[in-house]
Parts: C-alpha cells; sequence; structure tokens
C-alpha cells in the first residue's frame, strides 16, 4: 500500500515529519504518511504552497515554467517540493526539520515519487 | 540583604541580559552578528579576574589567559591549525611585534567566517610571570584594525556574502530599493519586478501566524538547469541563483545566519 511506502521513507528519514502525496491539478492531497502531525487545514496550506512554489500549468508565480522542485527554509522547518517528470501534476510535499539531509532525502524521495506517479 | 535575596537579584539580572547558552558556553556572536572577532575583544575587554577563556569558534577551540581586561598569551587551540603554533604559549608583547602579528592573523584567519562564537570562563593557568601584562583589549583592536563599534551588515547581506561562492549572481534589497548586485542578474531583476511582491503576498496569507525569515529554492524555474532563490528578512529581500550542488551549503548558510 501506498501508505506503507510513505511510512518507510518517513521512517529512513527521522527529521521527516510529513511526506504527502498530492495532484496540483486539483490541489488536493492524495495521501500522507500515517504518523504526519498536520491536520487537515495544515494539508492543504502545504499543497497550496506546492502550487505557489513549484507553478502549474496556468500559472507561475516564480520563473517562467513550473518548477522541478523547491525547497522552502522558515525558522525551524524546511518543506520540500518534488515534482514527477512523468505526470507533471503529481507532487510529494514533505515537512521536515532543518536537520534534514536534503540531499539524501531528495535521492530517495524522487525515484520514490515517479514509481508512485507511475502506479507502479 | 538576605543571601536568598541576593541570589535572586543576581539570577534576575543574569535572565535580564537575555544570554544564549550552549552546553555551557554563552553565545557571544551568532550567524555574524555582533562581528566575530569583535564579539572576542569585547570579552576580553570585560574580563578583570585572572581567567582562562575559552572561545569556541565554530569547531575550534581557543584558549587564552585574560586578565585586567588584557590578553596575556593563548594557551592551546584545538585541531590541526598551523597557525597557532607560532603564538601558543608565549606572553603576547610589544616588543614582540612578529607574535603580535601572528596572534591577530590567527584570530581574524578563525574568525572570518564563523557563523557562531562562545565563550565559557575557566580558572587560568599559568602563563608567563607576574610582570608580564599582556595587551588591553583597545590595543589589539586597533594593531589588527578592528573596530569593536562596527554594526554587523544586514543579516540576509551577511547570508548573502558569506555564501557568494555558491551563489552565481545575487541581488540584495533593502527597504525596497536594490542595495548590492554581482553576477548576471538580469533575470533575477526581472523575477524581482514582477513577481516577489505577489509571490510573498500569497506566502504570507497561507502561512498567516508565522513569522521570521524565509528562503525559496527553486529548480528549473527558467527551464532546464536552471536555479533561482528568494530570501526575505523584515524589509530585506535577496534574490540569487546558485549551483544545484551547493543546495545543502546554502541551507546549512541559512541555518546558521537565521537560527
Amino acid at each position: 500500500m501506498v501508505v506503507d511506502e510513505l511510512d518507510a521513507l518517513q521512517e529512513k528519514f527521522a527529521a521527516c515529519d510529513t511526506i504527502a502525496f498530492a495532484d496540483l491539478s486539483t490541489q488536493m492531497i492524495l495521501v500522507t504518511n500515517s504518523s504526519t502531525s498536520l491536520a487537515r487545514e495544515g494539508l492543504d496550506n502545504l499543497c497550496a504552497e506546492a502550487a505557489l512554489t513549484l507553478g502549474t500549468k496556468s500559472r507561475q508565480f516564480l520563473g517562467v515554467v513550473p518548477c522541478s522542485s523547491a525547497v522552502v527554509a522558515s525558522p525551524g522547518q524546511l518543506r520540500i517540493f518534488l515534482r514527477a517528470d512523468t505526470e507533471p501534476t503529481d507532487v510529494l510535499c514533505c515537512v521536515c526539520s532543518t536537520q534534514i539531509d536534503v540531499d539524501a532525502f531528495i535521492a530517495d524521495a524522487r525515484p520514490f515519487l515517479e514509481k508512485l506517479s507511475a502506479g507502479a | 540583604m538576605s543571601d536568598s535575596t541576593l541570589i535572586a537579584s543576581k539570577l534576575a539580572a543574569l535572565l535580564d541580559r537575555n544570554e544564549t547558552y550552549v552546553s555551557g558556553a554563552r553565545v557571544i556572536s551568532q550567524g555574524g552578528a555582533p562581528t566575530p572577532l569583535a564579539s572576542v575583544l569585547t570579552e576580553i575587554d570585560s574580563t578583570v579576574l585572572e581567567r582562562t577563556l575559552v572561545f569556541s569558534i565554530d569547531d575550534v577551540n581557543v584558549s587564552m589567559i585574560v586578565a585586567g581586561r588584557r590578553l596575556r598569551g593563548f594557551i592551546d587551540v584545538s585541531g590541526n591549525v598551523p597557525e597557532a603554533a607560532s603564538v601558543i604559549g608565549k606572553v603576547l608583547s610589544r616588543d614582540e611585534p612578529e607574535t603580535l602579528q601572528a596572534a591577530g592573523d590567527l584570530m581574524m584567519l578563525l574568525c572570518a567566517s564563523a557563523s557562531r562564537v562562545m565563550v565559557r570562563s575557566l580558572p587560568a593557568r599559568p602563563l608567563g610571570s607576574g610582570s608580564d601584562a599582556g595587551l588591553p583589549a583597545e590595543g589589539l583592536a586597533k594593531l589588527w584594525k578592528i573596530d569593536l563599534d562596527e554594526k554587523p551588515a544586514a543579516r540576509l547581506e551577511r547570508f548573502l556574502t558569506a555564501n557568494a561562492a555558491s551563489m552565481t549572481a545575487y541581488i540584495y534589497i533593502s527597504n525596497g530599493a536594490v542595495a548590492k548586485t554581482v553576477g548576471d542578474v538580469a533575470t533575477l531583476d526581472a523575477m524581482w519586478a514582477t513577481q516577489v511582491a505577489d509571490f510573498r503576498k500569497r506566502q504570507r496569507n497561507l502561512y498567516p501566524k508565522q513569522e521570521g525569515a524565509r528562503l525559496v529554492c527553486l529548480n528549473d524555474p527558467m527551464g532546464e538547469g536552471t536555479t533561482a532563490a528568494v530570501a526575505f528578512d523584515g524589509n530585506d529581500v535577496g534574490l540569487f541563483s546558485y549551483q544545484p550542488k551547493s543546495l545543502s551549503s546554502i541551507l546549512a548558510g541559512w541555518n546558521a545566519i537565521t537560527g
């Protein structure tokens, strides 16, 4: 199940609290890891921030084309957004502490997102 | 005043100083503010009784003997710092200008890009004779050309300057006006002129309760292989492009300045 795979990725990176798979075309979070501390409103904001930073098919708020990934650092927190190559409306939205190894996390999360997006 | 009242008033005075301690060491410079070397000299200037001051300058510990607001000398520098060899165990004196300069060079080397400086005050250890007074902090500042009253640059400006090696271009905007540009900033300038204000407003609406500095790093915003980042801190804004492989070091630099 997708939740189990999200949980496995989250457990590998203890500094990560939330990993959510979302569809930017509907701006909806489809599934999250089971231990996320975010309630529905927080997840909605996270998805909205993914659309704002990565851009959508119809609009870029920063830049001229949709971004492949974005990292937002605010005090004590990092939010990492990854867009799937094969299906650009599929994104992974992650909330982590600043202790996360960003490079290692993205290296694991990127192929995971592609697999999820392909429905494998 | 009773003992307990006296202790309570001293504790209250200590709390009032709004100081930060990490593992028993007091933080005297964080993210370049106050200027690391000036903060070290200020500590020396505040030390009247004979003490060993151990300065943790990022991951290097520098132990000095200080008394009467004067630096007598260095007794230890941790790690592999070859520049320390010529100053450890020597009493600083105007009669030994080479040692004085070597001490200055060492401290400037260690403090140049220090993200955090902490200090611990320990009992003094022997160095030199009773007649060796060392040099006052103010005299050292003059010799080493350090302005003790220098106001540090704004946090965002310090972040951009300290991480410039990881960036290909940047713009620093203070109170709405472009204050500094480095490299080819045409794309960043266009982004600043047309998109940043709206983006910031929308992001604030998403998290109205979250205060503080923000950094947004983007991959491929201008097409494949491009990068751009926007940083916000109060009335200051920075835009920069960066080497994709430098993302984690840029984030570490951001945490060092804003943490």
